[in-house]
């Protein structure tokens, strides 16, 4: 879905949320009278559920595409290797594969990167512009941050992933 | 500077000493409420409980003091206190609860052990250098007695401005420490660190393209090097491990130097290990 120039997300999430609850609505109103006289503000509420959450994701979304250029023009390449807990707050531009994705139902994914010289976590706080798959060469721009803010190892909080054409090939790390 | 082997040793074993009482708390608990149900005792089962308070307040201890923070474990003493601050009125249910939750307990300390590293005591990370990085300092202290206190400021503020990102700084620094080495004695390699350093540093500071020629370390510099000097020349794929090396070597290099030389400046370095050990291991 489209608003404006931003691509909306829904989270499966919150489409299976909204499925659950119209369906306790739909057998709640054959069975009770009671739930029919509440229909009024019940269905509305029932469609909040879906509109928060794309409300939220546009949000996010206009936001991470308005932050995108400045980054584009401050952040520097690194390695991966390179990134550690003194460049927390720094703006940083990696390139590698994608090597696992959690989180993504959630629209809050979390890719871990590899290049040549080692991996990193790579989290996100809304969907990415376009869909990102294991394996895929991506580019990243983010800020070096703390894993759960104030503690943990440095992971990078990503305001754009794109696919690029180049190719990498990892060493095996294992 | 470094810990005596003494007190490293201490602070292994009560590091291990807290990770055997996190069951035998647990389950300790879970067996004297077992006791002082089966022979009738009258007591609050909160103090048998207390103990899995007790056991889960050091999992999360345990967690915390590991460089990797594992998140369940640390927020375990919310969960003891949630389960145990008024546990159930049959004492049954209590002690099969202090049960499973000893039982849990246990499987996060092996899931702590195994999955995010091991624990190291307070203060011994900042105060020593890490092991993987020990050998090298050490193999490079006599290469580092020429070095002026000056060009050893200089290579430690490189080295820290580099790691930081902040690569605008690293020329200034960069040729300080050449200015300061020169008539030095010391080796070559010092200033061809210093020069891999800051032309790196002004690559990446403009966003510029890797080079098809850029400075590298003579093969004469072997010796003081981290790790064997790479092909300078592209691969099938494009890629040029030469220029990574020579920064890796070139960072490496200053941070041994200025470490060995001043000892003043291992105070600022010590920020920075963690970051010197992951190039070294590469």
């Amino acid at each position: 879905m489209k608003i404006g120039n931003v691509e909306v997300k829904v989270s499966i999430l919150a489409i299976a949320v909204f499925v659950v609850f119209t369906l306790l609505l739909l057998v709640a109103s054959v069975y009770s009278p009671d739930v029919r006289s509440q229909l009024i503000w019940l269905i509305p509420g029932l469609f909040m559920l879906l509109v928060i959450p794309i409300a939220l994701n546009y949000m996010s979304r206009s936001q991470y595409a308005d932050i995108t250029p400045v980054y584009e023009a401050e952040a520097k390449s690194v390695r991966i290797k390179l990134i550690n807990e003194n460049m927390i707050g720094k703006p940083v531009r990696i390139q590698g594969v994608v090597e696992k994705i959690r989180f993504q139902f959630l629209n809050r994914p979390q890719y871990i990167i590899a290049d040549r010289s080692g991996e990193i976590s790579v989290k996100m706080f809304t969907s990415p512009d376009e869909d990102i798959h294991e394996h895929d060469v991506v580019e990243v721009l983010g800020m070096v941050i703390r894993r759960y803010i104030a503690v943990g190892d440095p992971v990078i909080n990503c305001v754009s992933i794109k696919k690029t054409e180049n190719s990498i090939s990892l060493p095996d790390r294992k | 500077m470094s810990p005596s082997p003494d007190t490293v040793g201490t602070g292994s074993s009560s590091i291990t000493l807290y990770e055997a009482a996190v069951p035998v708390l647990a389950f300790g608990g879970a067996a004297l409420g077992v006791l002082a149900w089966t022979v009738r005792l009258a007591t609050d089962l909160r103090l048998t409980a207390a103990c899995c308070v007790a056991a889960s307040v050091l999992l999360a201890y345990l967690a915390w003091i590991r460089p990797k923070k594992d998140i369940v474990s640390l927020t375990t003493p919310i969960y003891a206190f949630i389960f145990f601050a008024v546990p159930p009125d049959d004492p049954v249910e209590t002690i099969v609860l202090e049960l499973l939750y000893a039982a849990s307990l246990t499987a996060l300390l092996v899931r702590l052990k195994y999955r995010f590293g091991s624990a190291e005591p307070p203060g011994r990370a900042e105060a020593a250098l890490p092991p993987v990085l020990v050998g090298y300092v050490e193999k490079l202290q006599p290469a580092c007695a020429c070095l002026p206190p000056a060009a050893a400021h200089c290579a430690a503020t490189a080295f820290l401005r580099y790691t930081a990102g902040e690569y605008g700084e690293v020329r200034h620094e960069a040729d300080e420490g050449i200015l300061a080495l020169d008539r030095s004695g010391c080796a070559s390699a010092f200033v061809t660190a210093f020069e891999i350093v800051r032309e790196q540093a002004e690559i990446t500071e403009k966003s510029r393209p890797r080079p098809e020629w850029y400075r590298h370390f003579e093969p004469a510099d072997e010796p003081l090097l981290a790790r064997p000097l790479s092909v300078t020349e592209k691969g099938a794929d494009g890629y040029d491990p030469g220029y990574d090396a020579a920064l890796d070597n070139a960072l490496l290099l200053l941070f041994a130097g200025a470490w060995n030389a001043v000892p003043e400046e291992q105070k600022f370095l010590r920020t920075a290990t963690a970051c010197a050990a992951r190039i070294i291991s590469g």
